[in-house]
């Protein structure tokens, strides 16, 4: 039993009259009535739907139910704000796209708040090519992150190669912790990358002092390939989503698999994160590590119950990281949420020929534990609903907050097809796009990405091949573009 | 569908950017119009002359699917059917020709953009785009947004940059 506002779920005010209750859960329970719509969430959308009328339908209930809410003096602890690319939907008779930027901020946003305690794992590659200064470095921001565990912390450290060995056995950060660290500095460089070796010994120690009121989280940092293991990883990582450890991924340098790592920190709410060189390793650990101390809620989701005829097409997390959202019928893992920066994400809904009136899209079901106060399963439900008119009225411009996430969006994607098509053999496109990737940089006063994007251009031209020095660049330089600063417009 | 004023690639509708060279398929900072009301007809009389009124045999001779564009200063109105979109622009020297080639009516001189709007037909309506034009398009006097398609109604009057025409259809 999730708790949540009941109200929502029926679309209406909590001071709603009973006929107004009744009405909209006639049009509520039309909506998702598994007969009209077929989406597979519709199902346990109407039952909640049901439910809630059940108790609201009832005036005893119903006061019981408003009395509890006064008592506790909280509404939902998660507010989520919709942005749309259009107020009004023209009427046409030929798919649209409508794109949907989700806010999720804490309801709570100017209490102080206790920070949650952090079960961390650190999964550390020690193949031979992190030999030198790439391991010195991972190393000495480990010790870091020992001494900052505050007591309620839990940590392990886990270093692998072709196997895997607990350097640090999960342990309270009341921990004798110079013998830890003395442990840590005697990792050696050797042997080559097998992913799933370090994972699957890192997610048994996370396992040890798993923990629903804590943030469980594992970092893996790797410099290389992974062969033969991929899908075992993958598998592992929908596991430990399913249990509520989310993944970060940290690559070093150029020889790491990019599209592995996105999909593996994805599929748990967390990204991947490029590290062009061993001196920004330990900045980047800290900054992790701040962002898990400071989490007000901790393992988003957001069910998305379409309705009819409608489609999810993509979606990408803009804030607090920048990164891919694995779109395939389930909840979108949507990671955890610090105290001060919301949780936004872009949709982009394929939408079938319109016919007048107020046009249902999607029911937006936001699911996480807010760590910071001990509570769990908070749900928060929005509906998008917008009018489908010939009357398109004169003003109407997409929210700068939008049309600005989905110019970067529009720039990452650029390079995501410019380096698609040079894998493919396709120079010629390649390079087209990487010139235009270069100028549009340059319109938006990106000097320094649009000179790589323009170089890479010239580059491939001759050598017929992009670099993956470059390639690593222009994907995280663009997708880094995108965590623009909250907008405050509406 | 719409076109991508940069590089003609097309997108559905709605679609902010172009997927193929990231080109905005919407204009930015749009003036908003206002919002106060105010007699049209007064404010058009002076900056220019309307249209001269169609003869009405012609509107009856139009048949199902036809559209004619009736430009002023041109004695026979251009035809259009069979198609579900028409470009119109002006003569291109690489990029194939649009449908409505205003070339020879003064196009150029009278700004006019190589693709400049598109006449679209839809359930039995027909809808009016302009493309991201340079000197943009006026319908019966107010400017359009780029991109945004409007519905038209029979006799109404269209400007793309200084060129005037009128529209009628039987559909």
């Amino acid at each position: 039993m999730t708790t949540g506002d009941l109200y929502s779920l029926l679309g209406v005010a909590p001071n709603a009259s009973a006929d107004d209750i009744k009405a909209a859960y006639r049009t509520a329970a039309r909506r998702f009535h598994p007969d009209v719509n077929p989406h597979p969430n519709a199902t346990e959308e109407f039952k909640l739907i049901a439910d809630a009328y059940a108790i609201l339908n009832d005036p005893a209930q119903r006061a019981a139910y408003d009395g509890a809410i006064a008592q506790t003096g909280t509404g939902p602890l998660l507010s989520v704000r919709t942005l749309f690319s259009r107020e009004v939907l023209p009427l046409l008779s030929e798919p649209q796209v409508l794109y949907t930027l989700v806010e999720i901020h804490p309801s709570l946003a100017n209490v102080e708040l206790p920070t949650p305690p952090v079960n961390l794992c650190i999964v550390i590659d020690r193949s031979t090519s992190m030999q030198g200064s790439r391991l010195d470095q991972v190393k000495a921001s480990v010790l870091t992150v020992i001494d900052n565990l505050r007591e309620s912390d839990t940590c392990a450290v886990v270093a692998f190669s072709d196997k895997a060995e607990v350097v640090v056995p999960a342990q309270r950060g009341t921990m004798e912790k110079t013998l830890a660290k003395a442990k840590v500095s005697t990792v050696n460089a050797s042997g080559g990358t097998e992913i799933l070796q370090g994972l699957l010994s890192g997610l048994i120690e996370l396992h040890q002092q798993l923990s629903p009121s804590a943030v469980n989280h594992l970092i893996l940092l790797t410099d290389g390939h992974t062969y033969g293991d991929e899908d075992e990883c993958l598998l592992l990582a929908g596991l430990a989503a399913t249990d509520g450890i989310s993944i970060s991924g940290l690559g070093i340098g150029e020889e790491w698999n990019d599209r592995f790592l996105d999909e593996l920190t994805s599929a748990t709410g967390g990204v991947a994160t490029y590290i062009s060189s061993p001196q920004q390793v330990k900045t980047i650990i800290l900054d992790r590590m701040r962002g898990l101390n400071a989490a007000y809620a901790e393992r988003l989701t957001m069910q998305v119950t379409l309705d009819l005829d409608v489609k999810l097409d993509s979606a990408f997390k803009v804030s607090p990281e920048a990164g891919p959202v694995t779109v395939d019928g389930g909840p979108l893992r949507l990671g955890s949420m610090p105290k001060e920066q919301p949780i936004s994400v872009l949709l982009r809904f394929l939408l079938p020929p319109l016919s007048e009136g107020k046009r249902p899209i999607a029911r937006l079901s936001v699911y996480g534990d807010v760590v910071s106060l001990g509570r769990r399963g908070e749900r928060s439900v929005v509906d998008i609903l917008l009018p489908v008119s010939n009357e398109l009225p004169m003003d109407t411009k997409p929210s700068s907050a939008l049309v600005e996430a989905l110019s970067r969006l529009s720039q990452y994607r650029l390079q995501e097809r410019a380096s698609q098509e040079a894998s493919e053999g396709d120079i010629t496109s390649a390079t087209r796009r990487l010139s235009t990737l270069g100028t549009r940089l340059l319109a938006t006063g990106q000097t320094d990405l649009a000179k790589v994007a323009l170089a890479e251009a010239r580059r491939l031209e001759k050598t017929r091949a992009l670099s993956e020095d470059a390639k690593k660049h222009l994907k995280y330089g663009t997708r880094a573009l995108m965590l623009a600063p909250p907008s405050a417009d509406k | 569908m719409i076109t991508c004023p940069s590089c003609h690639h097309q997108e559905l509708e709605g679609e902010l950017f172009c997927s193929e060279c990231g080109a905005r398929l919407w204009t930015p900072g749009m003036v908003t119009p206002p919002t106060v009301t105010f007699d049209s007809g007064q404010l058009r009389e002076p900056l220019r002359t309307p249209v001269a009124p169609v003869p009405t045999a012609d509107l009856h001779d139009l048949q199902q699917g036809q559209i004619a564009l009736f430009i002023e200063g041109s004695p026979q109105p251009i035809l259009l059917e069979g198609q579900r979109e028409y470009f119109l622009g002006r003569e291109a020297q690489e990029q194939q020709n649009p449908d409505v080639n205003f070339g020879q009516h003064g196009g150029r001189e009278k700004g006019v953009s190589r693709r400049h709007a598109s006449l679209r037909v839809d359930r039995r309506q027909l809808l009016l785009m302009d493309l991201g034009s340079s000197n943009g398009t006026q319908l019966n006097g107010s400017p359009l947004v780029a991109h945004e398609p409007v519905r038209l109604e029979n006799g109404d009057e269209i400007r793309l940059g200084k060129l005037a025409f009128k529209v009628h259809f039987n559909l």
